[in-house]
C-alpha cells in the first residue's frame, strides 16, 4: 500500500498549478483532496510520475454569490461547502448531498473540484451538477471555458480535461426559496457506498405551481442522466402511471441502456431508481398542494 | 402442518439474531487501542512485499528475481524454493474415516492455486523498495485450467487440485438419522433445499522482528523475534507458528517467547 516514487509539488495560484502541468508533462495530475486519486496511488494503480498539490491555492478556494449564481471554487472542501452559509440558503439541494457523500474525514480533505475533475459516476457533487444545470469552468494557458454538465462529462471516470487542463470553479444556478427538492441515495448498508442517487429540483413560482422539474439519476449509465421525458411527462400530478413509464424507457434508451445486455445490479438500479422518482413526485405534489 | 424455527441451544441465553453491543470499541475510539502501525519498527526491522499469481492455477517455471534484487535498498528476494527446508507444509488434517490430507507450502514451488498464491517475497529496508522491488520480480508461469467451485471440480475431466487426490475429493460426509426412510416414506409433505456455506478462516497476516537488544514492549528478549499479528486468536497464532519452524529454529525460539501484539479483531 504505498505508491510507486513520483514528484512533488506544492503550487500556490491556479496559474503556479497550470505551470508546473506543463513544466512536468501530460503524466502529472493535480492533487485537490486526494480521496481518490492518493488511494489509487497506493494500490499503483495511478502511477503519475509527478503531484501538484493544490492545497495552498487560495484563489481556488472561494464561495460567493455573483447574480443568479452561486460559484464554488475548486479547492473548497466539501465539508466547508455543506456547512456554509451562501450554499444552505441558496443551494440547500447540495448541502444535503454533501452531507452524506462519504465519512466525514473523507469530506474534511475531498473538494468540489476534486470530485468533478475525477468524474465518478455515483459522486454525490455530480448528480447535483447534473440536476441543477451547473456549470463548470476548465482553464488552461490559453484561458478558461464553461461547460454544461452534459458536454463535460464523457463517460465514467472520463471528462473532457485535457492534459494542461484544471477545473478553477463551479456555478450553480440559485434555487428558489420556494423550490422543492429530493434526494434519495440507495445503498446496500447504510454508510456503504451508493447504488444509485436520484435527485429532482422542482422550481416553483412565487404562489407554488411548479414550472420545471430536472431529474437526475446516477447508476445506470457511466455518467449522471437526466430524465428529459419524464421530465416533460410528469408536471401534471395527474399523468398516468403508463405515461410516466413510457417516458422512463425513452430516458432509459437514450442513456444507452439495453436490459437484456445489462446484469442483475443494473436492473435493480433502474427499478429503484424509477421507485424513487414517483414517490419523489408524490412528495413534491403533496408539498405543492398543501402549499408548503 | 406448522414449521417453526427453533433456537438451538438454551432459549435464555441465545445471540442468535441478536445485535451485540461491542465490548472493544470504547478503547479503540479512545485512541488506547495497539494497532500494527502503533508498534515502533526499531531500525533493524525489514519490511515484505509479496510476489502474488495473476493466474488461478499455473505452473511455476521459474521465477527470475535478478533485477528486483539488484534495486538499491533490498536485502533479499526470497521464492517457495527457499523455504523447503526450513519451513514444513501446513497440512489440512481431520481425524475422520477417509480424510484425504492435503499439504500446502508457506510459498509454492511447483504450482500456484489460486489467485493471489505467493510466488516471492521481497525484503528491503522501506515499505516503498520492496513494492518497487516486487514489480521487478519476473515470474514465468504457464496458465492451468483452474477450477472454481466445488461442483465444478466434481466434473470427471475436473483439473486435478493435488496431484494425490485423483477425484478432488478430500472428505465427504453422510448424515442420516435412525427411521429417516420410514419416516421419510410415510411423510405428507417433502421439501427438499440445498444449502451452501461460505468458506471460514482466520486471516494470517505476520509482522515478524528480531530484536537485538530486546522489546520491553513486546517482551520479547534479545535476538529474538517479536510478532505483530492483526487478529484475536493470538493463542492459535502462536501455535500455528511455533509447528511450522523447523527443529533448529524451535530450540532457538520458545513458545513462550513468541510475542503477538496487536488489537485488532477479525
Amino acid at each position: 500500500m504505498k505508491p510507486a516514487p513520483f514528484k512533488y509539488f506544492s503550487a500556490t495560484s491556479a496559474e503556479h498549478a497550470l505551470a508546473l502541468l506543463a513544466e512536468q508533462g501530460e503524466d502529472a495530475r493535480l492533487l485537490a483532496g486526494g480521496q481518490s486519486l492518493v488511494a489509487m496511488m497506493n494500490f499503483r494503480v495511478a502511477r503519475p510520475t509527478a503531484l501538484i498539490d493544490l492545497a495552498r491555492c487560495e484563489d481556488l478556494d472561494f464561495i460567493e454569490l455573483r447574480g443568479q449564481m452561486l460559484h464554488i471554487g475548486a479547492m473548497t472542501r466539501q465539508k466547508t461547502a455543506e456547512h456554509d452559509p451562501l450554499v444552505v440558503d441558496y443551494c440547500p439541494l447540495l448541502s444535503r448531498a454533501l452531507s452524506v457523500a462519504g465519512p466525514t474525514t473523507v469530506r474534511n480533505r475531498g473538494t468540489i473540484g476534486g470530485s468533478i475533475a475525477n468524474g465518478y459516476p455515483l459522486a454525490h457533487t455530480i448528480a447535483i451538477a447534473n440536476c441543477l444545470s451547473a456549470e463548470i469552468c476548465v482553464q488552461n494557458s490559453e484561458g478558461s471555458t464553461w461547460f454544461s454538465p452534459d458536454q463535460f462529462f464523457l463517460d465514467a471516470m472520463v471528462t473532457k480535461l485535457e492534459p494542461g487542463d484544471l477545473v478553477r470553479e463551479c456555478r450553480f444556478p440559485v434555487m428558489g426559496a420556494k423550490d422543492r427538492f429530493v434526494f434519495r441515495q440507495i445503498a446496500n448498508h447504510a454508510g456503504g457506498a451508493a447504488l444509485c442517487i436520484v435527485v429532482m429540483h422542482a422550481r416553483r413560482y412565487d404562489e407554488g405551481s411548479i414550472t420545471s422539474l430536472a431529474i437526475s439519476v446516477s447508476g445506470i449509465a457511466g455518467v449522471a442522466i437526466r430524465l428529459k421525458a419524464v421530465e416533460l411527462a410528469s408536471c401534471d400530478m395527474d399523468v398516468p402511471h403508463r405515461v410516466l413509464n413510457a417516458a422512463y424507457l425513452q430516458d432509459l434508451a437514450a442513456a444507452g441502456y439495453i436490459e437484456e445486455e445489462s446484469d442483475e445490479q443494473a436492473h435493480f438500479v433502474v427499478d429503484v431508481a424509477f421507485k424513487a422518482v414517483l414517490e419523489g413526485f408524490v412528495e413534491i405534489h403533496q408539498a405543492t398542494e398543501s402549499g408548503v | 402442518m406448522s414449521i417453526q424455527a427453533k433456537s438451538i441451544g438454551r432459549e435464555e441465553s441465545t445471540r442468535i439474531g441478536q445485535s451485540l453491543a461491542r465490548l472493544e470499541d470504547e478503547q479503540l475510539l479512545r485512541g488506547r487501542g495497539n494497532f500494527i502501525d502503533d508498534i515502533e519498527p526499531g531500525d533493524r526491522t525489514l519490511h515484505v512485499a509479496f510476489v502474488r499469481s495473476p493466474y488461478a492455477h499455473a505452473r511455476i517455471l521459474g521465477v527470475d528475481i535478478s533485477e528486483a534484487q539488484a534495486l538499491e535498498g533490498v536485502v533479499a528476494v526470497l521464492t517457495g524454493a527457499d523455504f523447503v527446508e526450513s519451513i514444513k507444509p501446513f497440512s489440512a488434517d481431520f481425524d475422520y474415516p477417509g480424510f484425504k490430507v492435503t499439504y500446502r507450502r508457506a510459498m509454492p514451488v511447483d504450482r500456484v492455486r489460486f489467485v493471489g498464491d505467493t510466488l516471492a517475497m521481497v525484503l528491503a529496508h522501506n515499505p516503498y523498495v520492496a513494492l518497487d522491488a516486487a514489480e521487478l520480480v519476473a515470474p514465468d508461469l504457464e496458465a492451468l485450467s483452474p477450477v472454481s467451485n466445488a461442483e465444478a471440480a466434481l466434473a470427471e475431466d475436473a483439473p486435478l487440485v493435488h496431484d494425490n487426490i485423483a477425484d478432488n475429493v478430500v472428505f465427504e460426509g453422510k448424515f442420516e438419522s435412525e427411521g429417516f426412510d420410514v419416516a421419510h416414506g410415510d411423510a405428507p409433505l417433502k421439501l427438499s433445499e440445498t444449502f451452501t456455506a461460505a468458506r471460514q478462516r482466520g486471516r494470517r497476516q505476520w509482522n515478524v522482528r528480531e530484536s537485538r537488544h530486546g522489546d520491553r514492549r513486546s517482551g520479547s528478549a534479545k535476538g529474538q523475534p517479536a510478532v505483530a499479528r492483526e487478529t484475536s486468536r493470538t493463542r492459535s497464532a502462536k501455535s500455528c507458528l511455533h509447528r511450522r519452524l523447523d527443529r533448529v529454529r524451535r530450540s532457538r525460539i520458545p513458545r513462550r517467547r513468541l510475542r503477538i501484539a496487536s488489537d485488532i479483531a477479525l
